[in-house]
């Protein structure tokens, strides 16, 4: 499984970008792309108002002739994902 | 939708259920929303026959003082604060992070008592609560939209900690200001000019603390928390898009940037009123806390600055203002005109 993450937002306002491949991650985050994957894309939810400067992430899973989109706004990341996110977010680097 | 729903409902939230709605229900929520704003005019009107304060007057002993509480996140990622490791009036402690956090909030609430007679974030005492140590190695620091701001460590590459940065404190706290006030929908222009508006703030409040004036100020946000990917700094206000390798800040209309990520390019295109401030200020000369910080103070809290508003819609509340305040010929009239002549946005 392929996985693109775009992470943007924040107070630097960065578009972060990370590309690889699951086998690079832990097993069990990679069951946890799995599951991901198997899922309908998310999109986010109305986020809190008035909030700002905060992280939006976009991630894209890619396997066979399957993609989804999952997009979620910073206080609605699953406590489960962020571990995977935080991964990625790690590996990625400026899109500019 | 009824006028009681209107009173709930902040009108930026009601905007985006605009967007969302059918046809129908659209034309109700957008007559709900000019009922709000005729409601805000309509206090504005009531607070102007209220006796107003005479500047640099102290009234009761509850104002002028700040009521800081900082909280300890641990490394989690919970949105609830954490341990209470220092209150107001409390000693500094072992933690750096705590004391910085503490500290700016101090200097942040000054500049806005001191200079603008503001009673904190609301303008009622509203209670500072910053939540530090958020994440782990979390390179980022925000405003929740709840009353509360979060400071991650960094992650030593692009961030160290957010703490460290006296006019990143002050650019958090101003979001709460600007939601209590214009309340700025965070997206486009309106998000844009919401960014900027705590850049500016953020700005006048490490000015203010270190007594530059606009000559001697640095006009650079974030320079006390960059790591080395983003060295020397997050934005120049002076110079937009020349802050790191990766600023993209365009510095006049005609370089917009349209993108459909950060809401519409928020962080970049706020790099277009920041200019305008930054020109204004050192056209002006002097304290640019002083008229320049007035005026945009002025037009934050005017209430046709609509959640909506453009950049043309700002700068037009700013040169009215100007005029208004000081004549319209005046100097601090000219150098408001000469900052959004600079950046190429006609005032509305």
């Amino acid at each position: 499984m392929h996985l693109r993450l775009v992470r943007s937002g924040g107070l630097a306002g960065l578009d972060m970008v990370a590309s690889l491949d699951s086998t690079d991650l832990p097993a069990d985050q990679q069951d946890l792309v799995a599951t991901l994957l198997a899922a309908d894309s998310i999109t986010p939810r109305m986020s809190r108002p008035g909030g700002a400067d905060q992280f939006s992430y976009q991630l894209e899973i890619h396997h066979g002739d399957r993609t989804v989109r999952h997009h979620w706004e910073e206080p609605d990341v699953p406590e489960t994902v962020r571990p995977l996110l935080a991964a990625l977010a790690h590996a990625a680097k400026p899109a500019h | 939708m009824n006028k009681s729903l209107a009173c709930i409902l902040p009108p930026d939230l009601l905007l985006k259920l605009a967007l969302e709605a059918t046809d129908e229900r659209r034309s109700a929520i957008l007559h709900t929303l000019k009922l709000d704003q005729t409601f805000r005019l309509r206090r504005a009107q009531l607070a102007e026959h209220q006796v107003a304060r005479p500047e640099g007057a102290r009234s009761t002993a509850a104002e002028g003082a700040p009521h800081r509480s900082i909280y300890d996140q641990g490394h989690s990622t919970a949105y609830t604060p954490g341990a209470l490791v220092r209150d107001e009036g409390d000693a500094p402690v072992t933690d750096a992070s705590v004391n910085q956090a503490y500290d700016a909030f101090g200097s942040t609430y000054k500049l806005y008592w001191d200079v603008f007679h503001r009673d904190s974030i609301d303008n009622q005492g509203m209670p500072i609560q910053g939540l530090v140590h958020y994440g782990d190695a979390y390179d980022n620091a925000f405003w929740d939209g709840d009353g509360h701001m979060f400071f991650g460590d960094g992650d030593g590459r692009l961030l160290t900690d957010t703490t460290k940065g006296l006019d990143v404190i002050g650019h958090e706290l101003t979001h709460g200001v600007t939601q209590n006030e214009a309340n700025l929908v965070y997206s486009g222009q309106s998000g844009a000019l919401n960014e900027s508006i705590s850049d500016v703030f953020g700005s006048l409040v490490k000015q203010y603390h270190l007594g530059q004036d606009a000559s001697q100020a640095d006009w650079l946000i974030g320079a006390d928390i960059v790591g080395p990917e983003l060295a020397p700094a997050l934005r120049s206000m002076k110079a937009p898009g020349t802050a790191n390798p990766h600023d993209n800040q365009p510095s006049d209309m005609d370089h917009y940037e349209k993108t459909a990520t950060d809401n519409g390019g928020v962080h970049a295109n706020s790099g277009i009123p920041n200019h305008a401030f930054y020109v204004t200020a050192t056209t002006l000369g002097g304290n640019a806390w002083e008229a320049p910080g007035h005026l945009w103070y002025d037009a934050l809290t005017d209430p046709h600055l609509t959640p909506s508003s453009s950049f043309a819609r700002f700068a037009g509340i700013t040169l009215r203002h100007a005029r208004s305040r000081y004549g319209a010929g005046s100097a601090e009239a000219l150098a408001v005109q000469a900052g959004w002549e600079a950046v190429k946005v006609s005032a509305r």
